[in-house]
C-alpha cells in the first residue's frame, strides 16, 4: 500500500473517532437539553457539529492542497496536473474523511453507549482502505461483495491511487458522485434522527418520523440508482485488487493454445467508426469497406470477448453472426465474389478489459486490444498467463497489421486523446494507418526535437526527455539488432506516447519501449521510464550509448519481447534464459568474484535446477522434453561467465540461439549453455 | 405576569408523568416538591419548552402561550438537573456559546455575560476552564447561563443536588438575589430545607397530580394540629416507626425526641408544623386518598 492509503486509514478512523467524541462529549446530553431549550431549530446543535467536522475536513484537505501545490508551483507544472491533484485531493481526503465524520456522529447518535466504538470499527473496516487486505477474498465468496465494497469504500478503492495518483486517470465521476452523496445522506440523516429524537409533540414527531422515514426512503433509492448506474465502474475499473482478479479470470480464458481459427480473405479498404465511452462502457457503430480477397461465402473477425454484437449488416442487409470467445463469425446474405467490394457494418457495446478501459473518465484502447473488428481470428497466447502482467496476453499478436486503411472516427468520450488519427475538429479524427486506432486520453501534446510527445499532465516538463531517451535508446537497440543479424528493426520515431500500463516482461526484465512504425509507445506502470531514467543519469547522450547497463536492460528486453515483434511461443525458459545469457554478455565486465558466484548460482537454480514438478510441467504445457541437465553444465557456465567477463564476446554464439528462437525453437537452458560453452571454450582452450 | 398552566397532561408510553395538572406560578420564587416520579421534570421540561403536553395549555399574561414556544424561549432560563458544558472552554467562552443559542444580539453579549458573572460571583474566574470548576462553581455557572440576557423565567431542575453546606448556602444567597419582583422563578428540589428557605410559593406534586399549592405559609401550615413532639425511650421509638410516619428523631440523654405525624384520636402535645412535616403530611394523605 502507498502512503495515501496510509494516510486514508489514519485519518479516516480519526474523523470517525473525532466525532463521535464531538457527539458523546462528557455530559453532552445536558448540552442537548440546553440548546433545545434555548434554540428556536432543533436542528441547529447537529448542523453545528457536522460543522465543525466539515471545518476539521476543509483545513486539513488546504493544508494537504497547500502541501501539494506549493512544490508544484514552484516547479511550474502544467496546470491541468496541479488541477487534477487538487481535486484528487479533495476526493481521496476530504471527502473521506468529513463522511466518516458524519457517519461517526450519526452512529453515536444512533447507539448512546459505549457500544458504539465496536459499531464504528464495524463499519469502518470493511470501507476503509484496510479492507484491501481481505476483499479480494470476501468478492471471490460473496459475488455481490464486489459492487457493495467498490460503491460503499470512502477508502478501499484508492488502493489504486498510491500509484495512479500521478499518473492515472483524472477524476473519476462515479466515485465523486457516489462519496459526495453518501456524505449528504449520512449528514441529512444525523440532522433528521436528532431532530425527531429533540422533539417531544406526538403529532410533531410523528411528521418528523415520516420525514426521516421518506428521506431514508429516498436516500436509498437514490443510492440504488446510482448503484445500478455505476455498477460496471465499481466491479470493473474502481480498484486494482478486484480489477486484477477480474482481469485474471478473463485471462486464463486465453491461456488454451490457440491456432489461427480462420484466414483473413478481405482487404480493408475504409472504416468510419462512431465510437462513444461513457459510464455504461463502449458502444460502437463501425462502417467497414472492405474487398474480398477471393469468393467468399462468411468471414470470422476478431473482436473482443466482453463487446456484444448488436447487429450486422453486410450491404445494408441484416446477416448472421455466430459469437465465439473473440471470435465473431458473420455469413454473408449471399456470396461474395473476388474484388468485390462490401459494406460491412457492425454494432456493439460493452466493456473493455479492466487494463484497457474505455468508460467516461479514462479512455486506453490500445493497438494490441481487438475492440474494432478486424478479419481473421487472433492467434493466442502460448503463454502461462498467470506468470506474467495482465495485458500481455494482447501483445502477442500483431493483428491489425496488414492493410492501409483511410479511418474516420466520430469520438464522444474524455478529453485530451492521444490517437494516431489526425484531429479535423468537432470531435471527428482522420487518418491512415496501417496499426489500427489508438485511443488514450487525459494526455498532453508538445513537440521537440521534430518528435510529437504525450504524456500524462504530471510529465509535461519530462517530455523533451522522453523524446531523447526514445531516440538514443533505438541507437541502442539498432546495435543489438545489427549483433543478433536482425532484420524488422524500429523505425525513427515521430511520435511518443507515454502510457500507463504494465510492462510486459517475456525477458527477465521489463520491455517498456514499443514502435509501431514511427509510433512509439512507453509503458509504464509508476509514470517513471528506465530509458529516460538512464538517459538522465548519464554524463551525455554518448555515456547512455556505451552504458552496459543500458544495453542489458533496454536494448536486450526490447530484443526479447513479443510485444515489440520477436520470438513468439517460444517458452518463457527459454527466452528468459536467453535473456539473461544475452545481459550477462553486457555486465560481467563489471563483476567481482562474488557477483559472478551470485549469478552462476542463480541462474543454475532459476533454468537449470528442473524438479520433477516443473519437468511434467513443461512437457504437458509445451511438449519439450527436458534433459536432466549434465552435472557439469554449472560448471561450464561459469567458465563462460568468467570469459565474458575477461572480455571475450559471446555475440556469434548468442546470436546463434537467437536465431533459433526466432525461428520458433524452444532451446532449452542446458543447450545454450552447451553452445556458448563449445563455441567460447573452444576459444580459450585454443588459447 | 403570571403563568396559568390548564389541564395539563403528559404520558410517556403508558406512564403518566403529568395528569391534568392546574397551577399558577406568579412572579417570585416558587418551590416544586415531590418524590422521585411525581413529575416535576416533566413539568419543567414542558416550561422549558424542550417537551411538548399531550393536552392542556400554559399561558403567560394575555399575549404568550407554550404552543408559540419561539416566543417562550426567548424568555426563558433554564438549568437541568445534570449540567454540564464543553469542558475546553473557559467560563466566560462557555457563556458566549449560550449567548449565542439564546439569540443575544452580539452588542449586548459582553455586557450580559459579565452581568452573568458579576451575578454569580464567577467573575475572577471567567478565564478558568469549565473542566477545572468545582461542583459548586459549575451549579453556578448553570445558573449564570439560566439568567444570561434576564430571562423572566427561571427555570432551575434540582440546583443544589451534590452541593456541599456551604455551597448550598452560597447558591441559596445567589437565588434570591436573583430574584427581582418580576421574575418567576421556578425551583424543583429534593431538600425541603431550601424550598423552605427560599421559597415564596409551594407546590407539592405526586404521581403527576399538583396535592397542594400555595403561599409557603399555607403548605406549611397543612399539617397543623398533626405533628406530635414528644421524648420517648429506643423501644417505644420503634413501636411508633410501626405504626406512624416518624418525620424526625433526635437522640437525647436517655432517649429521643421524636416528631411523628397524628392519627385521630392520638393524644400528645402537638408541635408547630414545619414546611418537612406538612410535605411528608401532604404526601401520606394523597397516598391514602
Amino acid at each position: 500500500m502507498g502512503q495515501t492509503v496510509y494516510g486514508q486509514v489514519v485519518l479516516t478512523l480519526d474523523f470517525l473517532m473525532i466525532s463521535i467524541e464531538l457527539r458523546r462529549e462528557s455530559r453532552r446530553e445536558h448540552l442537548d437539553d440546553l440548546f433545545a431549550a434555548y434554540s428556536p431549530s432543533a436542528a441547529l446543535f447537529p448542523c453545528a457539529q457536522l460543522l465543525t467536522v466539515w471545518l476539521f475536513a476543509t483545513g486539513m484537505t488546504l493544508l494537504l492542497c497547500a502541501g501539494f501545490a506549493a512544490p508544484m508551483l514552484l516547479d511550474d507544472a502544467h496546470i491541468l496536473w496541479l488541477r487534477q491533484v487538487l481535486l484528487q485531493t479533495v476526493l481521496l481526503y476530504f471527502l473521506p474523511c468529513f463522511g466518516f465524520g458524519a457517519v461517526g456522529l450519526l452512529i453515536s447518535h444512533l447507539i448512546p453507549g459505549k457500544n458504539v466504538y465496536l459499531a464504528a470499527v464495524a463499519l469502518w473496516l470493511p470501507t476503509s482502505s484496510v479492507a484491501v487486505y481481505f476483499m479480494g477474498d470476501l468478492a471471490r465468496l460473496f459475488p455481490g461483495w464486489r459492487l457493495f465494497s467498490g460503491f460503499v469504500s470512502m477508502g478501499l478503492a484508492d488502493y489504486r491511487y498510491a500509484w495512479n495518483f500521478v499518473s492515472g486517470p483524472p477524476i473519476e465521476a462515479p466515485r465523486w458522485v457516489v462519496r459526495s452523496t453518501l456524505c449528504l445522506l449520512a449528514a441529512a440523516l444525523y440532522v433528521l434522527c436528532y431532530r425527531k429524537d429533540s422533539l417531544s409533540d406526538r403529532r410533531t414527531v410523528r411528521h418528523a418520523k415520516w420525514g426521516t422515514g421518506a428521506a431514508v426512503l429516498l436516500g436509498t433509492a437514490m443510492l440504488t440508482v446510482l448503484c445500478v448506474r455505476y455498477q460496471v465502474f465499481f466491479t470493473r475499473f474502481s480498484n486494482d485488487a478486484l480489477t486484477y482478479s477480474l482481469t485474471y479470470e478473463k485471462c486464463r480464458e486465453y491461456e488454451i493454445s490457440g491456432e489461427r481459427a480462420s484466414e483473413k480473405n478481405i482487404t480493408i479498404q475504409k472504416m468510419d467508426i462512431s465510437l462513444s465511452c461513457t459510464t455504461q462502457g463502449l458502444s460502437a457503430d463501425v462502417a467497414l469497406t472492405a474487398k474480398a480477397d477471393s469468393l467468399i461465402e462468411q468471414q470470422a473477425f476478431t473482436l473482443f470477448s466482453d463487446l456484444t454484437v448488436d447487429e450486422v449488416l453486410v450491404n445494408g442487409v441484416p446477416a448472421e453472426w455466430e459469437r465465439v470467445h473473440d471470435s465473431l463469425t458473420v455469413r454473408f446474405p449471399a456470396p461474395e465474389a473476388a474484388d468485390e467490394v462490401l459494406c460491412l457494418t457492425f454494432r456493439y457495446h460493452g466493456y473493455g478489459l479492466p487494463v484497457f478501459p474505455a468508460n467516461e473518465t479514462t479512455v486506453q484502447l490500445g493497438r494490441t486490444f481487438p475492440w474494432l473488428p478486424w478479419p481473421g481470428v487472433r492467434e493466442r497466447s502460448r503463454t502461462e498467463i498467470n506468470r506474467y502482467y495482465q495485458n500481455e496476453v494482447f501483445c502477442v499478436a500483431d493483428w491489425q497489421q496488414g492493410d492501409p486503411v483511410v479511418y474516420t472516427l466520430r469520438y464522444n468520450g474524455p478529453g485530451g486523446l492521444c490517437t494516431n488519427l489526425n484531429n479535423v475538429g468537432g470531435g471527428r479524427y482522420e487518418g491512415v494507418s496501417t496499426d489500427g486506432v489508438m485511443l488514450y486520453s487525459g494526455m498532453v501534446h508538445s513537440r521537440h526535437g521534430g518528435i510529437d510527445v504525450y504524456v500524462p499532465p504530471h510529465l509535461y516538463e519530462e517530455s523533451g526527455i522522453f523524446a531523447e531517451a526514445v531516440q538514443s535508446s533505438r541507437t541502442l537497440i539498432l546495435d543489438l539488432c545489427r549483433r543478433m543479424d536482425v532484420l524488422e528493426q524500429p523505425e525513427e520515431p515521430a511520435s511518443v506516447a507515454l502510457l500507463r500500463a504494465q510492462e510486459p516482461n517475456w525477458g527477465g526484465v521489463p520491455n517498456e519501449l514499443f514502435p509501431r512504425g514511427g509510433w512509439w509507445e512507453i509503458h509504464t506502470t509508476d509514470g517513471g521510464s528506465l530509458a529516460a531514467s538512464y538517459l538522465k543519469r548519464a554524463a551525455d547522450e554518448n555515456a547512455f550509448l556505451t552504458s552496459p547497463r543500458a544495453m542489458a536492460d533496454i536494448a536486450v528486453p526490447y530484443l526479447l519481447s513479443p510485444g515489440a515483434g520477436y520470438p513468439k511461443d517460444i517458452p518463457w525458459f527459454s527466452t528468459r534464459a536467453f535473456s539473461q545469457l544475452l545481459r550477462f554478455s553486457f555486465l560481467a565486465p563489471e563483476w567481482d568474484e562474488e557477483s559472478l558466484a551470485y549469478h552462476v548460482k542463480d541462474f543454475q537454480e532459476g533454468y537449470l535446477d528442473w524438479n520433477e514438478e516443473r519437468r511434467r510441467n513443461a512437457e504437458e504445457q509445451y511438449g519439450v522434453a527436458i534433459p536432466a541437465e549434465p552435472e557439469d553444465t554449472a560448471r561450464q557456465l561459469d567458465e563462460i561467465l568468467r570469459q565474458m567477463r575477461a572480455g571475450e564476446s559471446a555475440d556469434l554464439p548468442l546470436r546463434t540461439i537467437y536465431q533459433r528462437l526466432l525461428q520458433g525453437e524452444a532451446v532449452l537452458p542446458g543447450e545454450m549453455i552447451r553452445v556458448l560453452y563449445e563455441e567460447m571454450g573452444g576459444m580459450t582452450d585454443g588459447h | 405576569m403570571d403563568i396559568e398552566i390548564t389541564g395539563l397532561s403528559k404520558s410517556y408510553k403508558k406512564v403518566r408523568a403529568l395528569d391534568s395538572v392546574e397551577l399558577t406560578l406568579r412572579p417570585g420564587i416558587h418551590g416544586l416538591l415531590g418524590p422521585n416520579g411525581a413529575g416535576k421534570t416533566t413539568l419543567m421540561c414542558i416550561l422549558a419548552t424542550i417537551l411538548y403536553p399531550d393536552v392542556g395549555t400554559i399561558c403567560w399574561g394575555d399575549t404568550l402561550d407554550w404552543s408559540k414556544p419561539n416566543g417562550i424561549k426567548e424568555r426563558i432560563g433554564y438549568l437541568p438537573q445534570q449540567f454540564g458544558m464543553y469542558r475546553n472552554l473557559t467560563v466566560r467562552e462557555a457563556l458566549c456559546d449560550v449567548a449565542l443559542f439564546k439569540n443575544i444580539p452580539r452588542a449586548e453579549e459582553a455586557q450580559a455575560v459579565a452581568r452573568a458573572l458579576e451575578a454569580t460571583h464567577l467573575t475572577e474566574f471567567a478565564v478558568r476552564r469549565v473542566g477545572q470548576l468545582s461542583g459548586g462553581m459549575l451549579r453556578r455557572l448553570g445558573i449564570a447561563q439560566a439568567i444570561l440576557g434576564g430571562p423572566k423565567l427561571l427555570i432551575l431542575d434540582e440546583p443544589s443536588v451534590g452541593l456541599d453546606p456551604m455551597e448550598r448556602i452560597q447558591l441559596r444567597k445567589l437565588l434570591r438575589e436573583a430574584s427581582d419582583g418580576e421574575r418567576i422563578i421556578l425551583l424543583s428540589s429534593h431538600i425541603v430545607g431550601d424550598i423552605e428557605s427560599l421559597c415564596d410559593t409551594v407546590t407539592v406534586m405526586e404521581k403527576g397530580h399538583v396535592l397542594s399549592s400555595g403561599d409557603l405559609a399555607k403548605v406549611r401550615d397543612a399539617a397543623a394540629g398533626h405533628v406530635i413532639e414528644e421524648f420517648m425511650d429506643e423501644r417505644t421509638l420503634r413501636e411508633t416507626e410501626r405504626t406512624h410516619s416518624v418525620i424526625n428523631f433526635m437522640s437525647s440523654g436517655d432517649g429521643f425526641l421524636v416528631r411523628y405525624l397524628a392519627d385521630d384520636g392520638d393524644v400528645g402535645p402537638r408541635a408547630v408544623p414545619t414546611l418537612e412535616d406538612s410535605y411528608t403530611w401532604i404526601i401520606r394523605r394523597g397516598a391514602g386518598q
